[in-house]
């Protein structure tokens, strides 16, 4: 037990970001329309850690994590801006760290002040929310869902002061089971977005998508609801693939919510893993200095369909979270 | 060594000095504010009184008086099927096949005004028949019989009463109450729309069956305004479903096959026995006999299903149950025979203890002999009082309209009812001829709970009657009026709301209500704070962005009464069609000119929209409404009503014309329409509100002016410049049926009233090294204060905006029993009433509210806090809550 707690201790970097990385950059002078100063920078990252207690049937292990993550925005104005964002993760086995570009695309125009804006490259496609609260870019049934980013573009307009519609499309690499053979196909995909906002609490929003992939003739529809409740935020969202081909369908739902109770952030959430099997987690994150924060989840996971198995594991860590705007002519803001 | 003693010996005697001079002002430092409750004018039996007279809770009033819950409990909202249905709890034997007995629980809550509810716990018992008749052609019949002997405890709640209760309870009782702690984390965690007192003290709700009182001593230890009854009500029904092949064919056809569709139509006979008791004053009980029949015919069609949600989680848990009903729709009509009597005991005296015994087993033969006798003897303090019989004979049309998706509820019923009444009372025998019109409408959500508006539109008509015919008996003293009354409560109001209420009442009043507080719909601040956040924000996240949306005020209730004498109405009646069509189409926001235009010579957008309004009829099942065929349906309707009372003249042909008039479904439209039509002529009219706010950590400087605003509303009271009219017999009788809810229970003698509050931050430099250098003193001005044993009781509770962001943060709540310090009377010439005693009480200290270090140290340091203060006379009775914002700065007091 000591050496897991040592181990726990010694290896247990944060995974998920600091609630200052979670602030974001800030703009000092916000007002209506927006200005923002040509070479403006945004850099936001967070370099962290986990160690993953693991106790199923088939026994106890222990496995650590690093993660290092950053999100890179300059502006031109808040006409035209380029963004990244990326991760890279290392499992601790000694092989070489995974990097992965998640997103790079050129932003024309911007969400608080115009009608119309789009996104063009490397973007995530307009469909459901996936309000993931963890962020440990561990492969899971939810990637299946809502999917990674793909070559593509991405359009908004805001229709009424509270309707927005979002289209996307791109395209991406996949590999498919084709006569027992994996074959790499190129497929298409079409998105569409529909998010409506009401007054209730501190904002409700109601989102419905649909996307169409080319691949297996694969459609998706997702709705869900994003609640805001001074400053905490729920959401429950349902999500069902359908594939032509097999003529078969999955589908998911979960509900997560995230209370602060200074100096906490608490998360709960639910999951669907399969038909019958779910995964339930809490976590708590705990922000110290400026720039380090403490965090710990304990998940409990239940797979009813193949066997009566349930097992559990937990996660204790730090993570060290930076935030920087860089605004032209000296001003410099930091978060707050 | 000599320079440095006269140097200290210099700074020594500086130091003196200073202190010499500012002695007075360290030893003693006094910072005061105060405000004045006066908003209610001093015309006392408070107007809200009067309101609430005629706008009482329908829904808790039915189901006191029938036993049968008038909401719609068959499709369970996500809260009840979470959490209420806890409190609803039944056991089914089953017999035989067709016979079962059922034994139950059930917990209803209503809320009466703000930050108060009712809540009534129910426990029956009975067996239940139902059994398949067979088949007419192809449609199943089934008979069935339910008869319960029930009782039922309805108690009055609120913050005040939870207080007095704890202080008096065990500890384990309190963590019983609360469900060992359940209770009050879930208020903190889930959304606004939870009712704690839904859960709340499960001991009370199981001692139900034995909490009826059985002899003198246990009805005089029921607290004052609890409402005990007992009784027996049973139901006989013959049923048909209705759906068939056809229906099954459409169903299927509209890809609905996974709901299941019942159209049941029925014949039913209900009656129900009910003997109620009411403590009114510590030696006083009124006690009420009822008895209902009921006799009629129903059609309801019921589009619903209910899912199993999360059955997964647990392998025994059978999952929770989802309804979904797009549909819920019924409409019933019966003829109703009531019959309602009322005495009041003194159980100081032991003739009347007796005839008590007796009338609580159903025997009332001693209870009216005695109060005969009494009044024989023209006793002035009599102890058994009879105060009226009355048998009512109603037609009565009822409809309901519903839909529900589990976590959203939508629910509208609408009541009709016309008959004539006899009533005996002190003075003698008299009828009445009524008509009634009552709709209820209600939004529910389970983020921010239920939203309600509810029209109660009547007129009673005094006649005499001589072999069965009617004569119009309407005088000055007892005038012929209709009232119109309009409630709306809603317990999450943002800015926007705020505007469409405010408008409602006001359009419903025609009063311009100039004086109620403009709010900026968004706060300026928190935009821009929400601006400086986000607009660095990944592009990519926009989904989960905070968007700006209007202020969260608090919660709301509204009253609006009118008096239309029957004068006013003929007045109306005279005038030409096109001020009648031009009015309703501006009531419907409408083309006025084109509308009247279109009354004089009806075009083809008349007549389209008349039959329109024909064949839009079955939409409105799924609460679909249509502005332009409504406008000329409404419009011809009370054209032709108003047309009819300006012939009628025998009370009959008065009372169908009426019935026609108020036979709407856009009762807001048709008072907006009559009132605009009465100009200038007399008609009286009242319109009140309240309101609550709270406070909470992340309210920014221009949200907490927002809700400042919204709370200066609160007790607010708008009045024209006519007087309201004498209450009727028939009211009087009313209002003493409504004492039997016990949210508008009022005692005989006024309640203790806060006039004013002063607050005064006493800086004490003899008490520094008692460690509490400030004290914080509060003055009550009060009015009606406790005369016997002159103990006033105060619940005084402190909260501040805290660290922690769940619900309210309460730094102290105490019970303090004050003994007066001064008593003033008012002017001369002015009604004693305007007299008020002056209480004084610490706020903090070792007299202070206790448990409250928080509190105490805040004081010494500062802060912003709300005090709030509720008054009674016996620690059972609260008046309303009264709130005094204030922040300390410093060594003073500055009033928010």
């Amino acid at each position: 037990m000591s050496k897991y707690l040592c181990l726990s201790v010694l290896l247990g970097l944060a995974l998920f970001p600091s609630l200052e990385s979670q602030a974001g950059c800030r703009l000092p002078e916000a007002a209506a329309p927006l200005v923002i100063p040509l070479g403006t920078i945004c850099i936001e990252g967070s370099l962290g850690g986990y160690g993953l207690g693991v106790s199923n049937t088939e026994g106890r292990s222990l496995i650590s994590q690093s993660l290092a993550k950053a999100y890179l925005a300059l502006y031109g104005s808040s006409l035209v801006s380029l963004h990244g964002k990326f991760y890279a993760k290392d499992s601790g086995d000694g092989s070489a760290w995974d990097r992965t570009s998640e997103q790079a695309f050129v932003q024309l125009g911007h969400p608080l002040d115009h009608r119309l804006y789009g996104a063009l490259g490397l973007v995530p496609m307009p469909f459901g929310v996936n309000h993931d609260l963890y962020g440990y870019h561990i492969r899971s049934r939810g990637t299946d869902f809502w999917g990674s980013a793909m070559s593509g573009f991405r359009l908004s307009l805001r229709v009424r002061d509270d309707l927005r519609f979002e289209a996307g499309g791109g395209s991406k690499e996949r590999q498919v089971i084709e006569a027992k053979n994996i074959e790499r196909i190129q497929s298409q995909t079409l998105a569409v977005r529909l998010t409506k906002l009401t007054d209730l609490l501190s904002g409700t929003k109601l989102v419905a998508s649909y996307q169409a992939n080319s691949a297996l003739n694969t459609r998706k529809l997702g709705l869900a609801t994003l609640v805001y409740n001074e400053l905490n935020l729920s959401s429950l969202e349902w999500a069902r693939i359908t594939e032509d081909t097999n003529h078969s369908f999955l589908q998911l739902f979960r509900f997560s919510h995230e209370q602060i109770l200074d100096p906490w952030r608490w998360n709960l959430v639910y999951e669907d893993i399969k038909d019958d099997s779910y995964r339930l987690s809490l976590g708590g994150t705990r922000q110290f200095l400026e720039t380090w924060s403490l965090n710990f989840s304990l998940h409990y996971q239940r797979l009813r369909r193949e066997s009566a198995k349930h097992g559990g594991y937990a996660l204790f860590g730090f993570n060290y979270g930076l935030t920087e705007t860089f605004i032209p002519g000296g001003m410099r803001a930091f978060s707050e | 060594m000599r320079f440095q003693n006269r140097r200290a010996s210099l700074i020594l005697g500086i130091m003196l000095a200073l202190l010499f001079f500012n002695f007075p002002k360290l030893l003693s430092q006094t910072s005061k504010i105060s405000k004045d409750f006066e908003f209610e004018r001093d015309g006392q039996t408070s107007a809200f009184e009067v309101m609430n007279r005629m706008v009482q809770n329908r829904a808790l009033a039915t189901s006191l008086a029938s036993g049968v819950s008038s909401l719609n409990r068959t499709v369970d909202s996500l809260m009840e099927g979470l959490f209420y249905s806890l409190m609803d709890q039944s056991i089914n034997v089953r017999t035989t096949e067709d016979l079962s007995l059922t034994s139950g629980y059930e917990r209803d809550v209503y809320p009466t005004s703000l930050g108060s509810y009712v809540v009534v716990d129910r426990f029956e018992l009975g067996p239940d028949f139902f059994k398949g008749l067979g088949d007419i052609r192809g449609l199943p019949l089934t008979l069935g019989n339910q008869t319960h002997l029930f009782i039922t405890n309805a108690t009055h709640r609120s913050d005040a009463l939870r207080k007095s209760e704890s202080q008096k309870n065990p500890y384990w009782r309190e963590l019983l109450n609360n469900w060992l702690g359940l209770i009050p984390l879930l208020t903190g965690v889930l959304p606004p729309s939870f009712n704690p007192e839904e859960l709340y003290d499960p001991v009370r709700y199981l001692e139900t069956p034995f909490l009826f009182p059985r002899d003198v001593s246990e009805a005089l230890e029921m607290p004052l305004g609890t409402v005990r009854s007992y009784g027996l009500s049973g139901t006989t029904q013959l049923s048909i479903d209705l759906k068939g092949r056809t229906f099954s064919e459409l169903q299927d056809l509209l890809q609905l096959g996974e709901l299941n569709l019942a159209i049941p139509f029925a014949l039913f006979r209900e009656g129900e026995h009910r003997i109620s008791i009411l403590r009114r004053n510590e030696n006083e009980v009124w006690l009420g006999l009822s008895e209902i029949r009921r006799i009629g015919s129903s059609f309801t069609v019921d589009l619903k299903k209910t899912y199993s949600a999360l059955k997964s989680l647990l392998t025994w848990w059978p999952g929770l149950p989802v309804a979904i009903a797009p549909i819920d729709f019924g409409l019933q009509k019966a003829k109703n025979i009531q019959l309602q009597e009322l005495y009041s005991f003194d159980l100081r005296d032991k003739s009347a203890q007796e005839a008590f015994i007796r009338a609580l087993h159903g025997d009332f033969k001693l209870a009216r002999n005695y109060s005969d006798q009494r009044q024989a003897a023209n006793s002035t303090n009599p102890t058994v009082k009879f105060h009226f019989r009355r048998l009512s004979t109603q037609d009565q049309e009822g409809l309901r309209r519903g839909r529900s998706f589990y976590v959203a509820q939508n629910h509208t019923q609408l009541q009709t009812t016309s008959g004539e009444s006899r009533t005996l009372d002190e003075q003698g025998e008299f009828f009445t001829l009524d008509a009634e019109f009552f709709l209820q409408d209600r939004d529910w959500n389970v983020l921010v709970g239920p939203e309600t508006s509810e029209y109660k539109h009547k007129l009673s008509i005094p006649v005499t009657k001589e072999a069965e015919n009617y004569k119009l008996a309407a005088t000055p003293e007892n005038p012929l009026y209709m009232t119109a009354a309009l409630r709306l409560s809603d317990d999450f109001v943002d800015t926007r709301e705020y505007e469409v209420l405010v408008q409602l009442v006001r359009r419903y009043s025609g009063l311009d209500l100039a004086d109620l507080p403009t709010i900026p719909k968004f706060a300026a601040d928190l935009d821009k704070t929400l601006r400086n956040s986000q607009a660095l924000a990944n592009p990519m996240d926009e989904i989960t962005r905070r968007e700006l949306t209007p202020t969260r005020l608090g919660r709301l209730a509204a009253f609006a009464h009118l008096y239309f004498s029957h004068e006013l109405l003929l007045a109306i009646s005279k005038q030409p069609n096109v001020q009648i069509w031009k009015s309703f189409a501006e009531s419907f926001n409408l083309d006025a000119s084109h509308w009247s235009a279109q009354s004089q010579s009806p075009g083809p957008s008349y007549l389209s929209n008349w039959l329109g309004s024909y064949l839009m009829m079955p939409f409105k099942m799924a609460n679909i409404g249509t502005a332009y065929p409504d406008l000329v349906f409404e419009a011809r309707r009370a054209q032709s009503a108003l047309a009819k009372l300006e012939l009628a003249t025998s009370p009959l042909a008065i009372l169908e014309a009426y019935q026609e008039l108020l036979n709407t479904s856009h009762p807001a439209q048709l008072i907006e329409s009559l009132v605009r039509l009465a100009g200038d002529r007399p008609l009286p009219k009242l319109v009140g509100f309240n309101t609550i706010t709270q406070s909470i950590r992340s309210d920014t400087q221009d949200i907490k002016k927002a809700k400042d605003s919204f709370l200066d509303l609160n007790n607010r009271v708008f009045a024209s410049r006519w007087p309201i009219p004498p209450l009727k017999r028939d009211q009087s009788v009313e209002e003493k049926l409504a004492s039997f809810e016990p949210g508008s229970f009022r005692a005989a003698k006024a309640l203790p009233s806060l006039k004013g509050i002063s607050l005064e931050l006493d800086q004490n430099l003899g008490q520094v090294f008692d460690m509490h250098f400030r004290k914080l003193i509060a003055e009550l001005r009060v009015s009606n204060p406790p005369s016997r044993r002159n103990v006033l009781f105060a619940y005084i509770r402190v909260e501040q905006h805290s660290p922690i962001n769940i619900g309210r943060f309460v730094l102290g709540e105490e019970l303090f029993e004050l003994r007066p310090i001064d008593e003033t009377s008012g002017d001369p010439g002015v009604p004693t009433r305007d007299a008020t005693t002056i209480y004084r009480l610490a706020l903090n200290g070792p007299e202070g509210l206790e448990n409250s270090g928080y509190f105490d140290d805040a004081i010494d340091s500062q802060g912003s806090f709300d005090l709030i203060i509720s008054l009674s006379d016996n620690g059972e009775q609260w008046g309303t809550e009264q709130k005094l914002s204030f922040n300390i700065e410093g060594a003073s007091l500055v009033k928010l």
